[in-house]
């Protein structure tokens, strides 16, 4: 039990990491610019129990950032076809990212803290970003 | 001595690209020095052993990310990874227009014909020369260079420098960084030609991660290099 709670507590000490670490990319990369709009939570779920589905490497969120949104360096289409894993990679190479980073900055698993964690961490970020954003349309609003 | 400096300079490969190599400063390095290649490792066995050997997925990544202008090579490492070029596969990967393909390891002249001829005749084949009597000197493939090296990425200077007796572009490799390049590139501009290309791996590395700065130290270096010859030559011309 106390296990559990450790992972789920690191998995969301790396997310907030990592939500930071891309809320600066944005500065640099427009592409990035808006990034929370384009996740789509329900596809967390596709993975993050199921051990099979995991061979495809995919740590999700970056894929689906990238899923084409990322440019080429020289601002060109993509050359090649990426499953989901492969637009993780693309992202995480685009961004400079080890494999050893991105587990840092919540993007992958290691040992103590699976998928399920960061999966659930991430939906937590992105609901209390969704809590705030809706809070100041209403305050706006009154 | 002047005038046989036959080393242009023309090319220079910075071999081992890794995860954490930034994709955005390689394309603008090679605006800034379009006498740069990059390689990238591939070795089925290796790939994520070590940070200059990525995984499959991430070679993918840096082949569509980088700019179509910019010179890239790839190094095929170990005997599993050279059995699959050679049975014509990864060819969807392997076909980018500018790419060198370098196999490291033995080749026989049967599997260097079929890759030069047959797979990868837009590409350059590049093989490693252990002696001057190596049977594929020998081949008239126009896609065809060698690499000499007898480092192996141990990053070991070699005793000499030699060159075999060939019109087929030839690679100096062993040892060679900023730290070390300015001992040695008169002696390898001694026996190379035009065309001929220098490649590092292990020196231009800190804390085994490929490093930039000292790529652009060795493109500065050997610009210095070539200024230095031209000027003794033209300095020769004049008391002609």
């Amino acid at each position: 039990m106390s296990d559990k709670r450790s992972s789920i507590e690191e998995a969301r000490k790396r997310v907030a990491k990592g939500a930071a670490f891309l809320d600066k990319m944005t500065e640099e990369e427009t592409f990035l610019k808006g990034w929370r709009e384009v996740i789509d939570r329900d596809r967390f779920a596709t993975y993050g129990e199921d051990f099979r589905l995991l061979d495809t490497g995919c740590g999700c969120i970056l894929a689906q950032i990238d899923n084409h949104r990322c440019p080429r360096t020289d601002g060109g289409e993509s050359i090649f076809d990426f499953d989901e894993g492969g637009q993780y990679s693309r992202l995480t190479v685009y961004l400079g990212l080890s494999d050893l980073d991105a587990v840092e900055l919540g993007f992958e698993r290691d040992e103590g803290v699976f998928y399920r964690h960061l999966d659930q961490a991430w939906i937590e970020l992105l609901e209390a970003a969704d809590a705030k954003h809706s809070d100041m349309s209403d305050r706006e609003r009154t | 001595m002047s005038g046989s400096c036959r080393f242009a300079g023309k090319g220079i490969t910075f071999t081992g690209l890794d995860e954490r190599t930034p994709v955005l400063a390689i394309a603008q390095m090679a605006r800034d020095y379009p006498e740069a290649e990059f390689g990238i490792l591939w070795s089925m066995k290796r790939e994520g052993e070590a940070p200059r050997y990525p995984c499959m997925n991430k070679i993918w990544a840096l082949l569509d990310l980088m700019p179509k202008t910019t010179r890239l090579a790839i190094h095929v490492c170990g005997r599993k990874a050279s059995e699959a070029v050679v049975r014509g596969e990864y060819q969807g990967l392997l076909r980018r227009g500018n790419l060198r393909i370098q196999i490291n390891g033995k080749v026989l002249p049967s599997d260097l014909d079929i890759l030069a001829r047959n797979f990868y005749t837009q590409q350059t084949i590049i093989t490693q020369a252990t002696s001057a009597r190596d049977i594929l000197l020998r081949m008239g493939l126009d896609n065809h260079a060698v690499l000499i090296d007898r480092s192996g990425g141990s990053g070991a200077l070699p005793v000499h420098w030699w060159r075999p007796d060939t019109d087929k572009a030839v690679g100096f490799a062993g040892g060679l960084g900023p730290e070390t390049l300015p001992g040695q590139i008169d002696a390898i501009a001694e026996v190379a030609k035009p065309g001929d290309w220098l490649d590092m791996e292990t020196k231009v590395r800190t804390d085994d991660w490929f490093d930039l700065a000292k790529c652009r130290e060795v493109c500065e270096i050997v610009r210095q290099h070539r200024r230095k010859r031209l000027t003794q030559d033209e300095g020769v011309l004049d008391e002609r």
